[in-house]
């Protein structure tokens, strides 16, 4: 059975700027709603897409250095975040390393936790906006 | 047209020009501190709009 792990290199970039070296956990749902199409006469459940209904929850480093995580998030709170992409590695995107992409992922909040002895962590999550995977 | 340059090592290799795409939010990027505008100097053969010696007073 074929397997796909990530160790070290997976690629998450929000527009132009790549996050990646402060990501440890990219978690997305691709989901298109599906809408209940049963009539009479039916005899089984049956659906039919509805809307498309994406999360894309990342774990972040928190880090208020200069163009790291606190900069990069800090001004997209409360608004649709124009592309953020993902891939499995840094190669070339193909049909074995899509490139998937939110489009007007909204951004709701900028959790942070602060804690003693350990890294400072935030979680964000992308609601809604469209996903597409890209092969070439 | 507007000409940036990177800052940031999240955007690319700084030091060299920024090519945005169409949906790429130049302010965000700016106030992020991942590019800035780059410098622009007339070039040598610029022509001046005056002289440099000249005055503003009429006399």
């Amino acid at each position: 059975m074929a397997t796909s792990t990530y160790l070290s290199n997976p690629i998450v970039s929000i527009g132009a700027v790549d996050i990646s070296d402060q990501c440890t956990s990219a978690n997305l749902s691709q989901k298109i709603m599906a809408l209940s199409d049963n009539a009479f006469g039916s005899t089984a459940t049956s659906f039919t897409a509805g809307l498309q209904d994406n999360t894309l929850t990342l774990e972040l480093f928190w880090s208020t250095a200069s163009s790291e995580t606190y900069a990069t998030f800090k001004s997209l709170v409360g608004t649709k975040i124009a592309s953020v992409t993902i891939k499995g590695t840094s190669a070339a995107t193909s049909a074995t390393n899509p490139l998937g992409t939110l489009t007007n992922g909204y951004l709701e909040e900028l959790p942070v936790v602060y804690s003693l002895g350990e890294l400072s962590r935030c979680t964000i999550v992308l609601r809604g906006g469209s996903f597409a995977w890209t092969e070439v | 047209m507007n000409k940036y340059v990177i800052t940031s090592t999240r955007v690319g290799v700084i030091g060299t020009a920024f090519v945005a795409s169409p949906s790429d939010d130049i302010d965000w990027l700016i106030a992020g501190g991942f590019i800035q505008h780059s410098d622009t100097h007339p070039s040598k053969g610029a022509k001046l709009a005056k002289k440099p010696d000249a005055t503003d007073s009429q006399e």
